[in-house]
């Protein structure tokens, strides 16, 4: 079942205003995303830094508002909703931070900033109630009850992370965003909080959708990944089809910067000689730098290649072949 | 290889309102001229303050070097005066950072910061300098210097900081390089062409290179060697090969277990953890300082803290190092 469908999502900030002189400057940093999450999968988003996983991630949310596009929400088009409209659903979508720490007031106690939002948007009744409730999820991920009245610098980065879950988690949501939560963290603690998001996945029956760039963390917990390019959507498989059976050079790229143990030639991608052909606003967004890159590339940005289902690219000259799935 | 760097038993603490904070506690080991070593360990363990330490740089009044000695070229850097550290901070020894827009003036452009570095210790007129500065972007791969030299640090993007902040701390021609934790913070991507500009400049200039990280995929594919610290003490220590495809601590099993990286066998879709967390350097145990998060602890671990056991060039601090030998699994 689709928890959430997304259709031909994009946004463009304007970087500089229109003046009498001068036209507006648009900068599209999301194009046409088509992408549905179905209820309780894990679905990753992955890509470098500006390649528009947060605005994504934002824009499902609402925080962001989508230029054109659509985001249905159990079959509801929840961009089109006013503010009050909307106030059910910011009970069923949270978001967790990388940065938990900035996500926090540093004047007030965790406590009272968790059971706020509880008592404003009506998931208890009284307060007792929602102080029991806070009381659980804290022991839940992880942490003690005294730690209800203590402030966010007293924590460490682990624990205001497992604070940013509590919080999340208090407003008895279904779908939970998680913006690079585990980049700032050490890896020991980086395995103790995957473990725990993977724990409540199961009690609470989440869906979760999982941005980051370190693909071997993607391919560990989630069930679907898509892959992302200066804002466009170049590849989606299931993670171990992803691993095994790359279709789009991006995905490639993403998967040669994962360091093992073996030693490995390191700049494959940066080596690609200067091309001949300018890139231009219609070319394909990763025609600058792909190795395979020929002068149809520089034309038009390739269309969504479907193998089936489960596994979609954007590529005009994808790596390896399609696979025959006999029946 | 001659020895560069040699610390021994060094030990940094912190005077705070709640007793002594011991940050560093012994610690020994060495650079050959020419090589990179990585110090691995989690948030806590020392790793940056052993490297402050190296520069002199321990935060004063507070913290202080409570015993042990630094040998940098045969010389003591522990008996140095602040201003005979002036002339080795930089010059000798310099510095890379976890995050380059911080240890950059925000008010100046770029080339206005590289070069007074380099008129300062160089002695050059302001047009051999810019010469020189353009040089040394187009080392670490920048290939429009005219831009960057003019850009102000917010205006550039994470990798092209990162290679600006490599440039000016080459500029003086430092015999040995530290690197914080200089990739946790850039993409994937990103994080492999610095790794590999880096062992172009350890390869070319002979700089060697102190490696701060906590990610043994790296450590696999830049250092030669690697000490690994817990609790302000290294447990483990030896060739990279050595260390990573035989280790026999428990926290760097520990740590290796705990990375999906390295993990193609998840038992029950769950990553194996080290339980619990470091313990707290105001009052750190009298045994083993991993004791209670230990899988294979005994209640001798208590007892005190266990010395080098050697095999080789390969260090290890554990008392049940000789009972079991632990497999990666």
């Amino acid at each position: 079942m689709n928890l959430i469908e997304i259709s031909g999502l994009g946004k463009d900030f304007i970087t500089k205003n229109k003046t009498f002189f001068n036209p507006e400057i648009k900068f599209s940093a999301v194009k046409d995303i088509n992408l549905t999450i179905k209820k309780g999968e894990i679905i990753g988003l992955i890509g470098e830094s500006g390649s528009g996983k947060s605005t994504i991630g934002r824009m499902i949310l609402q925080l962001i508002e989508p230029t054109y596009g659509s985001v249905k929400y159990e079959g509801v088009d929840i961009t089109k909703l006013s503010h009050r409209q909307l106030q059910p659903y910011y009970k069923k979508m949270q978001m967790i931070f990388q940065d938990s720490a900035s996500s926090f007031n540093p004047r007030r106690t965790i406590g009272e900033q968790i059971v706020e939002p509880m008592l404003r948007l009506e998931v208890v009744q009284t307060k007792e109630e929602a102080i029991d409730e806070v009381l659980y999820l804290l022991r839940r991920v992880g942490l003690k009850e005294e730690h209800y009245n203590r402030y966010p610098h007293q924590f460490s980065g682990g624990q205001r992370q497992r604070i940013g879950i509590a919080r999340a988690l208090a407003l008895k949501p279904e779908f939970l965003v998680l913006d690079e939560p585990t980049s700032a963290l050490d890896v020991s603690i980086q395995a103790q909080i995957l473990n725990l998001l993977l724990d409540l996945k199961e009690e609470f029956n989440l869906t979760y959708l999982f941005i980051g760039h370190n693909l071997s963390v993607i391919k560990f917990i989630c069930d679907r990944v898509a892959v992302l390019y200066k804002g466009r959507l170049v590849e989606l498989a299931s993670s171990d089809e992803l691993y095994e059976n790359p279709r789009h050079p991006v995905t490639q790229m993403l998967l040669h910067s994962i360091l093992t143990l073996e030693k490995k030639k390191f700049d494959i991608f940066a080596d690609v000689e200067k091309k001949s052909i300018k890139k231009t606003a219609s070319s394909c967004v990763f025609s600058g730098r792909c190795p395979n890159a020929t002068e149809q590339c520089f034309k038009q940005h390739p269309d969504e290649h479907e193998i089936n289902a489960e596994h979609r690219y954007a590529c005009y000259n994808p790596i390896g072949q399609d696979k025959v799935i006999s029946a | 290889m001659a020895e560069l760097l040699q610390v021994s038993n060094l030990e940094v603490q912190f005077s705070s309102r709640n007793g002594v904070v011991r940050a560093v506690n012994g610690v020994d080991f060495t650079i050959k001229e020419g090589e990179i070593m990585a110090l691995v360990g989690e948030s806590g363990s020392g790793k940056s303050i052993t490297a402050l330490t190296l520069l002199g740089l321990v935060p004063k009044p507070t913290g202080k070097i409570a015993n042990g000695s630094i040998l940098f070229e045969g010389k003591d850097l522990v008996k140095k005066s602040e201003k005979e550290y002036r002339q080795i901070r930089g010059q000798e020894i310099a510095m890379i950072f976890q995050n380059p827009l911080t240890a950059m003036d925000p008010s100046f452009t770029v080339g206005n910061q590289m070069l007074e570095i380099i008129k300062y210790r160089q002695g050059l007129s302001k047009v051999e300098a810019l010469e020189e500065a353009k040089n040394l972007l187009k080392l670490v791969g920048i290939q429009e210097q005219e831009r960057v030299l003019k850009a102000y640090p917010h205006a550039l993007s994470g990798g092209m900081r990162q290679r600006v902040m490599i440039a000016m701390a080459l500029s003086c021609k430092p015999k040995l390089l530290i690197a914080d934790e200089p990739t946790t913070a850039l993409d994937a991507t990103i994080q492999l062409q610095i790794l590999e500009l880096l062992k172009k400049i350890n390869r070319e200039m002979k700089t060697s290179i102190l490696f701060i990280t906590h990610d043994f995929g790296v450590v696999a594919n830049l250092c030669d060697r690697v000490a690994v610290m817990y609790a302000g003490r290294i447990v483990e220590y030896g060739e990279t090969e050595d260390v990573l495809n035989n280790p026999q601590h428990p926290y760097t099993v520990g740590l290796m277990n705990a990375m999906p990286e390295l993990t193609d066998n998840i038992e029950g879709n769950r990553l194996k953890q080290i339980e619990g967390s470091p313990p707290n350097l105001l009052n750190l145990p009298k045994g083993c300082s991993f004791y209670e998060r230990c899988d294979i602890a005994t209640s001798a671990c208590q007892d005190g803290f266990p010395e080098a056991i050697q095999t080789g060039n390969h260090i290890v601090r554990c008392f049940q190092k000789e009972v079991e030998v632990y497999e990666l699994n």
